[in-house]
């Protein structure tokens, strides 16, 4: 007989054959204190996460900072999660606020010495840290345009494009009319087409 | 209709976001216009791209970032601490004879989900969203106890009868009855309901403890008393399995929030705040360096100003953040000058406003042209 103490399978990686139902029995096993089960959960939502905290606040580090925080608070929070819902779109919601949260402060408090100090140049094809996250030109050119916009019509566009959310839901979160939402939807698609349209 | 009402209502059109009568006027239009035809199949292309393209990769770095937030769970934060959102004044008897009892009391209020759906698991014959009565044990019975009861659950400010929060006047050091900070610059006011609100919830004043809030609801677990004594606190199922041999959660330290104010993303930004966010700019804008003579300039466009270029590789470095600095506030100027122009009735500011716009817009060294472009433009329709 084997010597080696088997231990207990950890709670599988969610799989393409029954993802909700996978998706279900970690966060029950992370219920009951599995970490490596939130640690699955974690490694399959952590990257559209990002993608949507940094289209939103345009800056790779304090993304990195914000998804962080946002698993944390999700894993403290765990047990309130009532199964049978997804996930992604409780996640999402914990890091969207953080993510607001930054932005109006940063736009109340960073003076402009500050903005002087930064040394870069968001309007430029700069993307820093975020390059190794994207490898083709076409997803530098989409994030550079993106970067771009000013942050009213870049949170829209996030909110409507990477997180599929219709114009009542973005006016409920960012507290403006339904009329304001499409127009700033507009705005910024008019902006990036400007931007992009020899990749269109 | 003009040809504008078809062009402003395409948007909403590839998003199914118009009402059925304006849809249909869109598509007859659509039969007829070539030019809000191919409009219209820009969007669609716009929103292929942004999925094709805002994928990121796969790399190293993702399961290096997933274990980094591994290691930070062992130290995550599991207690939940004190939020109470002011609602309207009205109170019972038993919430007046806090002051006496309760003075070192918090309530601890934890998040459930959107829809309540702990409330209606936990209690289906009440209306989901409505208050439950606290109990309210004084410091010294509740010496050496637990996940003292219950639940509050806060939802549509209609319909919430929340009682007085005396003892957050009480504890927090006369900050002012029903004032919650939710950390990070959102002031909740008399009335303003915990709704979709999400991160720390501070108490206004030391000591200061707090909650991790998601949902459209949150859940008071349990009412706590700060006294140091206390020592338990409401756990997620998750630890409390662990809470006989875990130590007790510190204390969170958290940033006086006397200077927050209602988040900026929310149309709080007014026209005086933009004139002044506009006077900033131009302050800083006068503060850079001076320009350097022609000979040695090369011009980068940026309107008003000129970058300078160094001759050496010392220079260079400083031009450089120099020039991205002046851009940028170009950017931020451009913004300004817009929303003053919207919000403004004064015509000979925007006049000027416009006029910034327009220099912008048609300097072909300006990074920020597009941008000053389409706004001035947007201005013009107004």
């Amino acid at each position: 007989m084997d010597d080696e103490i088997r231990e207990e399978k950890p709670a599988s990686e969610v799989s393409e054959a029954d993802p909700k139902g996978a998706e279900q029995r970690l966060i029950e096993a992370a219920q009951n204190g599995d970490k490596r089960a939130f640690g699955q959960l974690i490694r399959h939502h952590q990257k559209r996460l990002f993608r949507f905290v940094y289209g939103l606040t345009g800056t790779f580090d304090q993304t990195e900072d914000i998804v962080q925080e946002a698993f944390i608070r999700a894993y403290s929070a765990i047990g309130t999660f009532q199964l049978g819902r997804d996930f992604y779109p409780w996640l999402a919601t914990i890091g969207r606020n953080l993510a607001f949260n930054h932005l109006s402060r940063q736009a109340k408090t960073e003076s402009l010495d500050r903005m002087l100090e930064k040394g870069f140049d968001p309007t430029s094809g700069e993307l820093g840290p975020l390059e190794q996250l994207i490898s083709t030109d076409g997803q530098k050119r989409f994030y550079a345009a993106l970067k771009a916009l000013p942050v009213k019509y870049r949170t829209v566009f996030v909110l409507r494009h990477l997180e599929d959310m219709s114009y009542d839901r973005i006016a409920e979160q960012l507290k403006i009319p339904s009329g304001t939402v499409d127009s700033r939807l507009y705005r910024a698609r008019k902006l990036l087409m400007d931007d992009l349209k020899d990749l269109l | 209709m003009e040809h504008s009402y078809y062009q402003e209502r395409l948007s909403a059109f590839a998003d199914n976001e118009l009402t059925p009568e304006e849809r249909a006027q869109v598509a007859e239009h659509l039969r007829e216009c070539g030019d809000c035809q191919k409009r219209l199949n820009d969007l669609e292309a716009l929103s292929q791209l942004t999925s094709r393209h805002s994928v990121l990769d796969d790399s190293d770095y993702w399961e290096k970032a997933a274990q980094k937030i591994e290691g930070r769970l062992d130290t995550a934060a599991t207690t939940i601490t004190d939020v109470t959102p002011k609602q309207s004044r009205q109170s019972s008897g038993l919430w007046w004879k806090l002051p006496a009892i309760a003075a070192s009391v918090v309530i601890v209020g934890y998040i459930g989900l959107h829809e309540s759906d702990i409330l209606r698991e936990a209690d289906t014959e009440k209306p989901l969203r409505t208050l439950r009565s606290m109990e309210v044990t004084p410091p010294e019975e509740r010496a050496g106890r637990t996940n003292l009861p219950d639940t509050v659950v806060v939802a549509e400010e209609s319909e919430v009868d929340l009682p007085q929060p005396v003892m957050m006047e009480d504890i927090h050091g006369g900050r002012g009855e029903g004032e919650v900070n939710i950390a990070e610059g959102r002031a909740l006011r008399e009335g303003t309901v915990m709704d979709e609100t999400e991160g720390l919830v501070y108490a206004p004043s030391p000591p200061q403890e707090t909650v991790t809030v998601t949902g459209s609801d949150y859940q008071v677990l349990a009412i706590e008393d700060r006294d140091e004594n206390y020592k338990r606190r409401s756990l997620p199922k998750a630890a409390s399995e662990h809470a006989e041999t875990e130590p007790a959660a510190p204390k969170v330290e958290v940033d006086d929030l006397a200077d927050f104010e209602e988040p900026v993303l929310a149309e709080t930004f007014q026209l005086d705040d933009w004139r002044q966010r506009r006077d900033s700019i131009l302050l800083a804008i006068q503060n850079l360096p001076p320009e350097v003579p022609p000979r040695q300039r090369k011009s980068t466009g940026v309107q008003g100003f000129t970058a300078t270029r160094g001759t050496d590789t010392s220079g260079i470095a400083a031009d450089v953040v120099e020039r991205v600095a002046k851009v940028e506030l170009e950017k931020e100027l451009v913004e300004a000058w817009y929303q003053i122009c919207l919000l403004s009735d004064d015509s000979t500011e925007k006049t000027t406003g416009k006029e910034f716009l327009d220099s912008v817009a048609t300097d072909e060294g300006s990074p920020n042209r597009n941008l000053a472009d389409s706004l001035y433009k947007l201005i013009e329709q107004q």
